[in-house]
């Protein structure tokens, strides 16, 4: 009998136990929609290695040591773009110059652009060696752009130390 | 009226300033040298002048020094000669050198009696500074007469560049 009444409430228990849960996963929802947004910056950028062109020392008469410089163009704006070179000025020291045409440059890039070899001679004037490519409008992996240069040094070149500025730009 | 067509030009230039902001550019400067030695000197090539030849006196002994001189630095330069004179090796004797200087654009010599204390033979003409192998051809006389005692004559000729 004692057992019977014992059972009873253990039932009633568990009935209001799984009435519980049952109404708890009926509970009322409410749903809200979150705008999420992000802004990607444009990136646009050439970087030089070395920043610095050093030919030392050089004997009037002959050719100075080739040296290397490697450019990466990095771009997201999905848009052409190029990349050209010039010198502000004639190698010059003091009154002396050495002509532009003795500052010789060819290179290569690994890009999908058009590499414009031109004459191959420096100048004053910017000249376009470097046309993008569709793939490169947004870069990935980087374009890299390797150029050479070296200087014929005249006979007659007078002593001294030359110098001047080049000047590398990414335009789009 | 007026408004609209003042907000309309505000608009166009507003349009076209974010159009130019928009054309992107990035620039990187390279400083570029290159150090020219400095060439100063010159050599000698003096033909007949070192071989022991034999003249009749009353006859000239004749021979060329052939110089050949660089210079890239940009200031005057000349060359000196000096000599003791063409000594006899056993009466003592000194004949005397004359020197004619017959190529070169600078200033030259002619029939210059050499001594022992340097005189110009040859100075530069502006064009030749700064300039490499400058050909200086010379005329070396040593004139004898009919009473010139026999002998082995022998002189040194000392030659030298400098700006």
């Amino acid at each position: 009998m004692k057992i019977k009444k014992h059972a009873g409430l253990l039932l009633l228990i568990s009935l209001f136990a799984f009435t519980y849960s049952v109404s708890g996963a009926f509970a009322a929802q409410e749903l809200s929609n979150l705008d999420a947004s992000v802004g990607v910056n444009p990136v646009f950028t050439i970087t030089v290695n070395p920043s610095t062109l050093n030919f030392g020392n050089v004997d009037p008469g002959t050719t100075t040591g080739n040296k290397d410089m490697f450019l990466s163009c990095v771009t997201n704006n999905n848009k052409p773009w190029s990349v050209s070179l010039k010198i502000t000025a004639e190698l010059t020291s003091g009154a002396i110059t050495i002509p532009n045409d003795n500052f010789n440059w060819w290179g290569s890039s690994n890009g999908s652009g058009t590499w414009n070899a031109g004459t191959g001679h420096m100048s004053t004037t910017p000249f376009v060696f470097y046309q993008a490519g569709g793939l490169d409008y947004i870069t990935s992996p980087n374009v890299e752009l390797h150029l050479t240069f070296n200087i014929d040094i005249p006979q007659n070149q007078g002593a001294g130390t030359y110098s001047t500025t080049l000047v590398l730009t990414m335009t789009e | 009226m007026k408004k609209l067509i003042v907000l309309g030009i505000v608009v166009m230039l507003a349009i076209f300033a974010g159009s130019v902001a928009y054309a992107d550019s990035d620039s990187k400067d390279v400083a570029v040298t290159v150090n020219v030695q400095s060439v100063f000197g010159f050599s000698v090539w003096d033909g007949e002048l070192s071989q022991e030849y034999t003249i009749m006196p009353g006859e000239n002994a004749i021979g060329n020094l052939h110089i050949t001189a660089s210079s890239n630095h940009s200031q005057l330069w000349w060359i000196n000669a000096s000599t003791d004179g063409m000594v006899g090796q056993y009466n003592g004797k000194v004949l005397p050198v004359e020197i004619s200087t017959l190529s070169g654009a600078g200033v030259k010599v002619a029939n210059l009696v050499l001594t022992s204390a340097p005189q110009a033979i040859y100075t530069a003409d502006a064009t030749e500074y700064p300039k490499s192998g400058v050909a200086i051809d010379t005329l070396l006389v040593v004139p004898t007469t009919l009473s010139t005692p026999q002998d082995v004559y022998k002189g040194l000729i000392a030659l030298t560049m400098t700006e």
